[in-house]
């Protein structure tokens, strides 16, 4: 028993690459099923008319874009499939990088033009102090683009005066913005706030899920495939669902492994178990 | 393979990342302070611009209210300073305090309190109802501290709480494998999907 207390974590190291290259390599193809927080994002963007505005902003940075990117592309699509006009904001020095590639992957397919129908704003620093100025006076905080075009000339820009105009705000977040759009948009001015999280924020989110305050949660990667799923755009979310799936099936096993030889170790000493 | 010298940085500063799981060593320590080092200068120049756009090309078109807060980022400086110069950078600090605490506060009472309270109150129509009322009412006695060892109903109460504070601990533990393996599976899916294309 002590051989199981004292295994070389090593050993585990292989075992965990394993069950997450095989997978990936070799698809399994296991059922994915649909949470109901994913199926309310899902059918808050897609009852959004042609034509109105949505605040996307991306807000995580590279530590965190396994899980997040896949879930903003999957986003940008659905919006672009709908006719939906974008407005991109950045509270994390890496969302304009990250709202410009999500731009370019799709605006072509979907004639999408710049200015017209999608707009990236500039990085402003400051996180829920951005985020209530953005309620307060939205105009006042951006007059250009993140490139220093004026906005005041862009189509997108002229029908919002104001954050009520806005139809819909969604944030990725790996930290707290999607809780600071909840305390500071949804709540005084009754805009609708939905987003994505990475898994470790799951947790935090799902009491403003279950009061309504959050139109539903795109959760980690796991959530990211379901939309994908949903969506009808299978991509890299949904090909890692195998492995993440096997993964958690040798953390299990390693638990109950790890715990077995505990208790043993311990009838053996003559302890209580 | 791909040819592109960027994925190939990224590709070995990942293995290189990686290598601390068989042990330490000096491959591991050259990527830390690579990343370490990329991460201070890229946050210098995000600094530098923010500062210039923000503060001195306004000040320069004769908007003047910038001042304020220059000054007082400068301010923030002298806490490096010795005596009673080191004293005023308690003012940008205690601004930034009363600001943080009055943003909190607007938000927190209605979102954090108020709606959550309201979204508690529901018709009980199942056992999810009954167990979310369960689960608040028992969570909450458990941090009632004044006489919980004498009434045996709360100590009863407080128990139950704990296990449903365990279970969430527990839930929010598997939501934090779940995101880890999530980064792990990103990480291989770059390696072998874009460095090296396995993956089709």
């Amino acid at each position: 028993m002590s051989a199981l207390e004292n295994m070389d974590r090593r050993i585990w190291y292989v075992l965990m690459v394993l069950s997450l290259f095989i997978p990936l390599i070799r698809p399994l193809g296991l059922p994915l099923s649909t949470s109901p927080e994913v199926r309310a994002f899902y059918e808050t963007v897609e009852a959004l008319p042609e034509g109105s505005v949505v605040i996307v902003s991306p807000s995580y940075t590279p530590g965190t874009e396994a899980e997040l990117w896949p879930q903003h592309v999957a986003l940008v699509q659905h919006l672009m499939r709908k006719g939906v006009k974008i407005v991109h904001v950045a509270l994390e020095v890496n969302a304009v990088m990250y709202a410009e590639h999500a731009m370019d992957l799709f605006k072509d397919e979907y004639g999408y033009v710049y200015g017209e129908d999608i707009v990236n704003m500039p990085y402003k620093a400051g996180l829920d102090v951005a985020i209530a100025s953005m309620g307060r006076d939205f105009t006042a905080l951006y007059s250009e683009d993140y490139k220093g075009a004026p906005l005041a000339q862009m189509p997108i820009m002229k029908d919002i005066k104001s954050i009520t105009d806005i139809a819909l705000v969604v944030d990725f977040m790996p930290g707290n913005t999607l809780v600071d759009f909840i305390k500071q948009i949804e709540g005084p001015y009754k805009v609708p706030v939905t987003g994505g999280v990475t898994g470790v924020c799951i947790p935090t989110l799902m009491p403003f899920v279950a009061s309504g305050q959050c139109r539903g949660l795109l959760g980690g990667m796991r959530g990211a495939a379901e939309y994908e799923m949903l969506i009808g755009a299978p991509g890299k979310a949904v090909g890692g669902m195998d492995a993440q799936s096997l993964s958690h099936l040798l953390v299990i096993v390693s638990i109950i492994i790890g715990n077995t030889g505990q208790v043993l170790s311990r009838y053996r000493k003559g302890g209580a178990v | 393979m791909s040819k592109d010298v960027g994925v190939w940085i990224a590709a070995l500063s990942t293995l290189f990342m990686y290598s601390y799981l068989y042990k330490d060593n000096t491959l591991f320590k050259f990527g830390e302070h690579l990343f370490i080092g990329v991460a201070s200068a890229h946050h210098i120049v995000m600094g530098y611009q923010n500062i210039m756009e923000m503060g001195i090309r306004p000040l320069g078109a004769g908007r003047l209210i910038v001042v304020v807060p220059i000054a007082l980022g400068l301010m923030l400086f002298t806490r490096f300073g010795t005596g009673k110069t080191a004293l005023l950078c308690r003012i940008p600090i205690g601004f930034l305090a009363g600001l943080a605490a009055a943003l909190s506060i607007r938000g927190l009472l209605d979102a954090s309190l108020v709606q959550q309270i309201a979204s508690t109150m529901k018709p009980i129509k199942g056992i999810n109802d009954v167990l979310l009322l369960v689960g608040v009412l028992t969570t909450i006695s458990y941090f009632l501290f004044t006489n919980t060892g004498k009434n045996p109903v709360l100590k009863g109460s407080a128990n139950i709480g704990r296990m449903v504070m365990m279970i969430t601990f527990g839930a929010a533990f598997g939501n934090t494998v779940m995101a880890r393996m999530s980064l792990v599976i990103g990480r291989l899916q770059f390696l072998f999907g874009t460095w090296i294309p396995l993956i089709k």
